[in-house]
């Protein structure tokens, strides 16, 4: 039996194939039911849905799995990676989604991302449509070419990228949510290893645009999902109001409550949001 | 806006507020701040400030935060989505695709040292915000 003061998370370790290379892949989940795969933002980790993992109402009706992308967290980078510049690139990510699932032998589970994990959200709905239950997109966005802008600046020698990254994050949060949670946030980056955040950016502005996709998505959109905070201003009304318009038919649920990181800054809210688009998902599936 | 009042809040509140003494601690520059026409320099040793009103030719400056009085004085009220905090205020309008939503404040300078102070600039800024006018 385990004691009352251990939480119910089980880490674990799957290994990963993808293009010829093993990736050594960071795990955590708790909860029965339909698997629900949560990827988290740039530059950060797994550890970002610590408050979902545990969260008893939910994992009582869904195993809960967040993994760390290699290159975050607990996943290393593979073998060679002094060698390499590390970028992000649409395919990559997208395969290697698609890749951790199926070692895990996950059937149709739902997606859900936040950031870039809410960007790919779109690119692995067309590209993969029928391998998964729904699509839950946190704080999304079609396309985003400024991001990489600041990335010189997180490599550059002179400069400390933790401390660099703090106010970024802070500047995301809404100022109303619970102030631990959102200086939580800040810690979670300021542990992020150089390169991470920049090769991240890549993917977030400029190898992700889903802007040509609304066709193809809008066949799909009873599975696609939005959920985006106010307080974010990488992701404000007029940048979802795009996506809605593209993807005919998409859900898009907006709350005053949050900003970038709903899971993390403020999981109370984040559930208001999150609870409707999961009653709709369960009531597909009947 | 820039009075003696608000600059001896914020020296002080930085001195005294554990947060922003870790912000500031060994950081070196010289920042102007300027809201509407009136102008003030930061400097910053080794992280103790001392402050210039009204700058002259004579007192260089690394980078500099500007921004309308009417920007400022939002800033200092209650936070909102668009007034949340200085980084957003500049560098929102670069996210805007309908042009909507403007940049209140702007960066100028030395970027390079800009971004190596950027936490401690905005645990000043943070002081601006919250000190008595």
């Amino acid at each position: 039996m385990t004691p009352e003061n251990v939480e119910d998370i089980t880490g674990r370790y799957v290994h990963v194939e993808l293009g010829g290379r093993d990736y050594r892949t960071y795990f955590e989940e708790n909860g029965k039911g339909r698997p629900l795969v949560c990827l988290h933002t740039a530059g950060a980790d797994s550890i970002e849905f610590r408050h979902l993992l545990v969260d008893r109402e939910i994992t009582e009706r869904y195993r809960v799995i967040a993994f760390d992308m290699p290159w975050h967290g607990r996943s290393l980078p593979p073998d060679g990676w002094w060698q390499e510049e590390y970028k992000l690139t649409r395919d990559f990510y997208v395969g290697f989604v698609v890749a951790f699932c199926k070692a895990l032998g996950l059937e149709k589970p739902i997606l859900m991302g936040c950031s870039m994990g809410g960007y790919v959200m779109f690119d692995i709905a067309r590209d993969h449509p029928d391998a998964f239950t729904a699509f839950i997109s946190l704080q999304g966005r079609d396309h985003e070419p400024t991001w990489q802008g600041l990335s010189k600046w997180y490599l550059h020698p002179e400069v400390n990228a933790n401390l660099l990254v703090r106010p970024l994050i802070a500047s995301l949060c809404a100022a109303t949510a619970p102030e631990a949670r959102r200086r939580e946030v800040e810690w979670i980056y300021m542990r992020c290893a150089p390169g991470v955040l920049p090769g991240d950016f890549y993917f977030a502005s400029a190898d992700h645009d889903s802007r040509s996709y609304g066709a193809a998505l809008s066949r799909i959109s009873d599975k696609i999902y939005v959920i985006a905070g106010d307080w974010d201003w990488s992701c404000f009304k007029e940048h979802t109001d795009r996506i809605a318009e593209a993807i005919k038919g998409v859900i898009v649920i907006r709350s005053p409550d949050f900003g970038h990181f709903p899971m993390s800054e403020d999981p109370a809210a984040f559930r208001v949001a999150l609870d409707p688009v999961l009653k709709k998902i369960e009531s597909r599936m009947r | 806006m820039i009075t003696e009042t608000l600059i001896g809040n914020v020296g002080r509140a930085m001195r005294e507020d554990p947060e922003s003494r870790l912000a500031i601690r060994y950081a070196t520059f010289a920042s102007l701040i300027e809201i509407g026409d009136e102008q003030l320099l930061v400097r910053a040793r080794d992280g103790e400030l001392s402050f210039v009103k009204d700058p002259t030719t004579d007192e260089p400056w690394d980078f500099a935060v500007r921004g309308a009085k009417a920007a400022w004085e939002t800033y200092r009220r209650s936070p909102t989505p668009t007034s949340n905090h200085p980084l957003s205020m500049a560098y929102q309008g670069h996210m805007s695709i309908s042009g909507k939503t403007p940049n209140l404040f702007r960066f100028e300078g030395n970027y390079q040292k800009l971004f190596a102070n950027i936490a401690p600039l905005c645990a000043i800024l943070e002081q601006f915000r919250r000190a008595r006018a």
